[in-house]
């Protein structure tokens, strides 16, 4: 039952810039079954798109390159594969959506077309076959008036329409897996919703895994069965949501879940409870991380955490935190600021 | 389409400027048009008659009003180097440079679109920049200078094609083509330099957007994801070099019709200057800037085709 479908191992990306490398992705590790969905939350900047990039290995190369790990796809290396073969990988097996939908549909092709070369990629179909598969497709992502968006272009569309076509194309060869990177980041609160419900009803539909990528918990808790959280290139905790989401182990989880705003009720009636904030910012690192990368910002940071690498810990069953102070980081959910 | 009718409309004022000026060329100019026209050798009889038949002692705006009339019927004048009329002479000589600057065209965009296309695919390796130094190497080099340096090395010393000469297509089609083929060359690669360059710059541009990666990420292959995804968004600025240097293109097949012998409109051109023919100077120059109008009106409605946000 518990089949993997995807698993990521030792996953390093460096990126090599004017200033020198960067390690982008450093020691990452992830699973995710058939038909599950899995969230990888963060900050920008640590390493949730690069790592989504290179299950595709759509990175720009050769500025972004994966230099060490396997990212193994039932069971096959995709990280060892020419442009060729990943090239039957891409729209087939696994398919990728992007946060910009105003940006990643291409602005002088019509929408018709822009599925209609997605269906192409899988087998040479009739005009006619692969016009009714976009305007099944379309139908199926819930967009009214098919027949004549397939004639328009995308700035003829709306934000929410032209992610339905997004996720129409990435979902019309049927894959086993869907990389969804900040799906709904760029859209308003009411059709986020609309498309997060879109999304997992298909998946369901379609027996579809998904990798989620977003900085939003309110998202994870609607659509996820487990989460990572990812701090500068490496899992600092990783659990089912429910866990994870009740009992947050590593300080980092603790103040991103303090980062949402929440109302909270009190003696004296309804009341906002303060919106907690983590001093400093993601840093870069340079190569594999010596320390706790989080340690410089972490308010319960001791000598230890500045000198080795915390390891992953089992806090709970299926619930791991990269913490030297995991069991004392309790205290800090009752305000993070010690 | 309102789109179209604007640009046929902004085209009006722009030919009316050339009109004027190339009116004024001859009428503006320091001394009497008639002794101009006359030349330094003649009596004062035949200046008076000149000046008599142009009319001169009309306000200018009405003589530039008559002209403009009889332009627009198709009457550029007469020469007077071959006392017939300038619109035969050029009709005459259209062919050669009609055929030189096609030629040219093609070429130009042969070598141009693949060579700027790769160039950006490979950006900042040695093959882009080989390509562009090629590219740079070409626009630096004169027509004439590239010209010369061509029929020596495929005419004097390879054998292969003629020095110079035109054979009318009429009079085979093989023979015109390898009369042709030279002078076309020469026009057509500092031209493709030009294009390369915008080519590349354009590609760059559009490999580095959003939809690009989308398209990787759908599994297309190469060669839909550069020529139908990244040259249509590419387009735009490319036919707009293609237009603008079309005036390069113009000045060239003067140069190159001189070069290579080519009795084209270029070469018409040049007699005339030479023999102060100044009705033949000012139809040459009309029909030089009909022409470059007129391109870049089929440019500015290629756009509507590339982008469809053009149409509103």
């Amino acid at each position: 039952m518990d089949e993997t479908l995807l698993a990521v191992d030792d996953l390093a990306v460096e990126f090599s810039g004017r200033s020198g490398r960067t390690r982008a992705v450093d020691g990452l590790s992830l699973t995710i079954a058939r038909a599950e969905t899995l969230a990888v939350v963060g900050e920008s900047g640590c390493g949730k798109s690069v790592t989504a990039l290179s299950v595709l290995r759509l990175l720009q190369e050769p500025a972004g390159r994966i230099v060490g790990g396997t990212v193994r796809f039932h069971g096959r290396d995709l990280a060892s594969l020419d442009e060729s073969e990943m090239r039957q990988i891409r729209g087939r097996s696994i398919s990728m959506i992007f946060q910009e939908p105003m940006t990643s549909l291409n602005p002088v092709l019509t929408i018709g077309e822009q599925i209609g070369e997605t269906i192409r990629i899988e087998g040479d179909h009739t005009a006619e076959v692969v016009r009714q598969r976009a305007l099944a497709m379309l139908d199926m992502v819930q967009i009214p008036d098919s027949a004549r968006r397939l004639k328009q272009y995308p700035h003829e569309l709306s934000g929410g329409m032209r992610q339905r076509v997004m996720i129409a194309m990435a979902l019309v060869n049927r894959p086993d897996l869907l990389i969804a990177d900040e799906p709904t980041t760029a859209l308003d609160v009411t059709i986020q919703a609309q498309v997060l419900d879109l999304m997992r009803g298909l998946s369901g539909q379609l027996g579809m895994a998904t990798l989620l990528i977003t900085h939003d918990f309110g998202v994870v808790a609607e659509m996820a069965s487990r989460v990572i959280v990812m701090y500068a290139g490496r899992k600092v905790e990783e659990g089912p949501v429910r866990s994870l989401l009740s009992s947050p182990r590593h300080p980092y989880t603790i103040g991103l879940l303090g980062s949402v705003p929440k109302w909270q009720q009190s003696a004296g009636g309804e009341r906002r409870r303060r919106l907690v904030e983590i001093p400093g910012a993601v840093p870069a690192l340079r190569g594999p991380a010596q320390a706790c990368s989080f340690a410089p910002r972490c308010p319960i940071a001791s000598d230890r955490c500045h000198a080795e690498v915390p390891p992953p810990t089992a806090v709970a069953p299926g619930h791991v935190a990269a913490c030297w102070h995991w069991p004392s980081s309790t205290n800090l959910r009752s305000g993070w600021h010690p | 389409m309102s789109y179209v009718l604007r640009r046929l409309l902004a085209t009006l004022p722009v030919m009316a400027t050339v009109a004027l000026i190339v009116f004024s060329l001859l009428h503006l100019s320091p001394g009497d048009p008639a002794h101009v026209l006359a030349g330094e050798t003649a009596t004062p009889d035949e200046v008076a008659s000149i000046r008599a038949a142009l009319g001169l002692e009309r306000p200018f705006f009405e003589r530039f009003a008559d002209w403009s009339y009889s332009v627009i019927t198709g009457n550029l004048g007469q020469s007077i180097f071959f006392g017939r009329p300038v619109a035969d002479l050029i009709l005459q000589r259209a062919v050669p440079s009609i055929a030189l600057s096609l030629l040219a065209l093609l070429i130009a965009v042969a070598i141009a679109l693949p060579l700027g296309m790769f160039a950006a695919w490979r950006a900042g390796r040695v093959i882009d920049k080989m390509a562009m130094s090629f590219a740079v190497l070409g626009f630096s080099l004169p027509t004439f200078v590239l010209g010369y340096l061509l029929i020596l090395f495929f005419s004097v010393h390879l054998r292969w094609l003629p020095v110079q000469g035109y054979v009318a297509p009429e009079d085979g089609a093989v023979s015109f083509l390898r009369h042709l083929i030279l002078p076309a060359l020469a026009l057509g690669l500092v031209y493709a330099a030009l294009i390369a360059r915008v080519t590349r710059a354009a590609m760059l541009e559009v490999l580095g957007q959003d939809y690009m990666r989308t398209a990787r990420a759908k599994g297309l292959g190469l060669w839909r994801m550069v020529v139908r995804h990244a040259l249509k968004n590419a387009a735009v600025p490319i036919v707009t070099v293609i237009g603008i240097g079309f005036g390069m293109l113009i000045s060239g097949v003067v140069v190159t019709e001189t070069v290579f012998n080519v009795p084209g409109v270029g070469r018409l051109t040049v007699d005339a200057i030479l023999r102060r023919d100044y009705p033949v100077i000012q139809g040459v120059v009309l029909v030089f800037s009909a022409t470059y109008v007129l391109i870049n009106l089929l440019v500015d409605l290629s756009y509507a085709l590339f982008d469809p946000r053009v149409r509103r």
